[in-house]
């Protein structure tokens, strides 16, 4: 062995992670082992990485929490899940206002829902809240994943904006809401589904963007109602 | 009819007619709670808790900042529960989401924390039947010593030596360059070594 095959302790020890972690080459790691043959003090450095890591295994991947932390959480789901209105509130000529449109969106949403479910194009519903600068329908397949990340991003947006006015927003309402806007994200859940088993459909990819856009203008009508 | 072979394909994918699903396979509590089941999100609760705080405790060092963030993943786990589509498991899934909701509430406060913690109330063993009394002192050892390492030597040597993550995955997550990674990783390991003697 020659003086420039030899390693150092130092230079032994700064690759000693990468030795016990198997990423050194076959060549290198074989001069490792050479130099640990023959020092005592960076053999101990190894025995003592290689415990640490053993007893690092040995940890348990699960803890419990002191104390249960489901009850601080529910509360927060109810916000996050049914409150995406920023209604303000909701008495008098509003209140009504919500009720009315509520009630159009439920009874409306089963035709509307039929008529997305065999018009190879849909069109934003008019009307609708200020136009995002999303994409159409017609996006060309490299578009359609950046475009539902726009879209989804967009409805988390609106989620988390909406969730201010949720105390005004009378029971009744809330429920219809949650019934319609659950039937949609079960319609986007289908059609996902049915993307996986037809990638690239056209189609399809139209459809599930015309679902969020549904979602996203829902949601924009309601938010509006508020600042009326 | 197109019309109609859209309809029919539609509906078979609901009845689980033609749909390729991923490797793996669809968890019916997760189903549940997509469609917006809390009942269903309570039990994907228990089941994923123990490991969820695990890893906020390990990576916060503060068992009271571990439950708070511990809470913050589960909601925002139900915000972001659609974005879940099952191409990898669920388990994978909410641990990739954990691991960000920490390092996005430490960016948030826009510093670095370096703090020394000693957290009693750290107890290995509580999950750790079957340890004899010499290996869990040896466990809370080691729990104390990671939890007082520097920040960036905490995290790293959580995410990689604890929770298995790769050093191209930890500079994803932490936007820390690959090197900066295996620096800290043996700084921490380092650290560790001399704590534990």
């Amino acid at each position: 062995m020659t003086n420039q095959d030899t390693m150092s302790c130092r230079e032994t020890q700064a690759v000693l992670d990468e030795l016990v972690d198997g990423q050194l080459s076959a060549a290198r790691e074989r001069r490792v082992r050479e130099h640990l043959a023959g020092c005592e003090a960076c053999r101990h450095e190894e025995t003592a990485l290689r415990r640490l890591l053993a007893a690092t295994a040995e940890l348990p991947r699960s803890l419990e929490p002191p104390t249960d932390l489901w009850p601080g959480i529910v509360p927060r789901l109810r916000q996050r899940r049914f409150a995406t209105f920023t209604l303000g509130r909701s008495s008098g000529w509003r209140g009504w206002l919500l009720q009315a449109v509520a009630a159009v969106v439920f009874m409306g949403l089963g035709a509307v829902l039929s008529q997305l479910l065999v018009s190879p194009a849909i069109s934003p519903m008019p009307g609708a809240g200020e136009p995002l600068a999303l994409g159409t329908a017609a996006a060309a397949p490299a578009e359609f994943g950046i475009l539902e990340a726009e879209y989804l991003r967009a409805k988390e947006d609106l989620w988390l904006t909406a969730y201010r006015g949720r105390r005004d927003l009378p029971p009744v309402i809330q429920e219809l809401v949650e019934r319609n806007l659950r039937i949609i994200d079960e319609a986007i859940r289908e059609l996902r589904g049915a993307l996986q088993a037809n990638p690239g459909d056209r189609q399809l990819e139209s459809l599930l963007l015309a679902h969020h856009r549904k979602e996203i203008n829902l949601l924009q009508r309601l938010a509006r109602g508020s600042e009326v | 009819m197109a019309c109609y072979d859209l309809a029919a394909r539609i509906s078979a994918t609901t009845t689980g007619m033609g749909v390729a699903m991923d490797s793996f396979a669809a968890d019916p509590w997760v189903e549940k709670a997509q469609a917006g089941d809390t009942g269903a999100f309570e039990e994907i609760y228990h089941q994923h808790v123990g490991r969820v705080y695990a890893l906020c405790l390990r990576m916060s060092g503060d068992p009271g900042e571990a439950a708070e963030l511990t809470q913050d993943v589960f909601v925002r786990a139900w915000e972001k529960l659609d974005t879940f589509h099952g191409s990898s498991a669920f388990s994978s899934w909410l641990h990739r989401l954990a691991v960000n909701v920490v390092l996005g509430r430490w960016r948030a406060r826009g510093r670095q924390r370096e703090r020394v913690v000693a957290i009693d109330e750290v107890d290995p063993g509580g999950s750790g039947e079957g340890l004899h009394a010499p290996e869990r002192r040896n466990a809370i050892d080691l729990e104390r010593a990671i939890a007082a390492l520097p920040t960036g030597a905490r995290t790293v040597f959580v995410l990689y030596d604890v929770e298995g993550y790769g050093h191209k995955e930890i500079a994803e997550m932490t936007g820390l360059a690959p090197g900066t990674c295996k620096a800290q990783l043996h700084r921490a390991r380092r650290l560790l070594r001399e704590a534990l003697g």
